[in-house]
């Protein structure tokens, strides 16, 4: 399991920890009832605060990415396909928005914006 | 379980005024202090030990509220000052000579370990070191008996960097046991930075704030934009700020930070600053 903190970016070291933690169980690089590292052990090795890996978990067991077990510890959750659809969903109306944005400034037409979709459907249907 | 509860604890000497000091630190967790030179950090500790008694209010430590009365609870705290602690004529070996007799708990391994890699000088008597390995040899001593409340008071003021990135890791991998609890008060906030779970400011003998340290790193930004964009910022939001020919510079609440604004995070140091002295 790899956990890069960013010191210097503006977002929040717990943000950062859970993020990566719900790609890699999104991803499926950690499987169901995985066991992830304590929350101690975790703050003392990455160097940061008890509080803040405290935080990351308790927001992925909020959303259901991770279960706690009293005295044993953190665990990876069920894959929970909607819950993965969800978020992908999620990130599709992120994305989405952001296009929408940059094409406002552009003043680009509906049209202009759907060629630009249908060529990059071809050469990703070329590629694959 | 809380390792330390102070209610309410207020001291007066002479014009200087500990006022109405009030949190509790959870057991496990490493305490920042920071605050100016006279802003009360080493009164309010020294209550704490019970070398000094409150005009009002209450201090309980590891679940007592009397440490005088108390030597098992006593026995189970370390504490560094910034002056020297040991007689002028003792080297490193009589210390632990000595103390390994003094303490229920006394790791002479741990003390020897600690030495070594401080770099300490061993042979010579607290006399002839210089005031850095002094410190260092009373650091070891107050870890070396295992304390579950250690507080150190501007003990890393006199160490080179490289010695104290030492001590901050030994005290990394110290507070791993979930059962040690640390206090650390220090000028040096970047060791703070590093360490700190909680951070209290003190200013005039007054809590300024009590926060965890990642909630207060996330609360402040170090920018830099046109002085028109700061100046029409709400002033409760700039914390401090200073024009040149070339721009502006200004630790600003992370919540009126704009795509205008080249930004970057603010450290303890800047934030600390800025908040008491509003200069960057």
């Amino acid at each position: 399991m790899k956990i890069l903190i960013n010191n210097q970016s503006g977002q929040p070291i717990y943000d950062q920890i859970s993020s990566q933690l719900r790609d890699q169980i999104i991803q499926g690089d950690l499987s169901e009832d995985e066991s992830l590292p304590g929350i101690r052990t975790l703050a003392k090795d990455l160097r940061i605060s008890v509080i803040t890996t405290k935080r990351a978990y308790e927001e992925l067991e909020r959303e259901g990415y991770i279960y706690t077990v009293p005295g044993k510890g953190s665990f990876v959750a069920k894959r929970n396909e909607s819950l993965i659809r969800e978020e992908y969903l999620r990130r599709i109306e992120e994305h989405l928005e952001e296009v929408y944005r940059l094409a406002g400034l552009l003043h680009l037409s509906e049209d202009e914006l759907k060629k630009i979709a249908d060529t990059i459907r071809e050469a990703d249907d070329e590629r694959s | 379980m809380n390792a330390v509860e102070f209610r309410n604890i207020s001291k007066r000497f002479g014009s200087f005024h500990l006022d109405d000091i009030s949190f509790d630190l959870e057991e496990g967790s490493v305490l920042g202090i920071i605050g100016e030179n006279g802003a009360g950090k080493t009164t309010m500790l020294k209550i704490l030990l019970g070398f000094l008694k409150a005009d009002e209010g209450s201090v309980k430590v590891l679940g007592c509220d009397n440490l005088r009365k108390h030597p098992e609870v006593r026995e189970r705290i370390g504490f560094v000052m910034n002056e020297a602690g040991f007689p002028d004529a003792l080297n490193a070996k009589n210390i632990n000579y000595i103390l390994k007799e003094a303490h229920k708990n006394w790791n002479e391994q741990f003390y020897s370990d600690i030495l070594k890699r401080l770099d300490c000088e061993v042979e010579r008597n607290m006399r002839s070191l210089s005031q850095g390995n002094r410190m260092k040899l009373m650091i070891a001593a107050s870890l070396a008996h295992e304390p579950d409340l250690l507080i150190m008071d501007e003990a890393c003021n006199f160490l080179d960097p490289a010695a104290r990135a030492e001590i901050i890791n030994i005290l990394y991998e110290y507070t791993r046991n979930e059962k040690k609890t640390l206090i650390l008060s220090s000028h040096i906030t970047s060791d703070l930075e590093k360490i700190s779970d909680y951070i209290l400011f003190l200013h005039k003998g007054k809590i300024l704030q009590f926060a965890p340290k990642d909630e207060i790193l996330d609360q402040y930004r170090y920018v830099h934009a046109d002085p028109q964009i700061i100046e029409a910022l709400d002033p409760k939001d700039v914390a401090a700020i200073r024009k040149t020919d070339f721009g502006c510079e200004a630790i600003i609440k992370t919540s009126a930070c704009t795509s205008e604004m080249q930004i970057v995070n603010a450290s303890l140091e800047q934030i600390f600053t800025a908040v008491t002295k509003g200069v960057i």
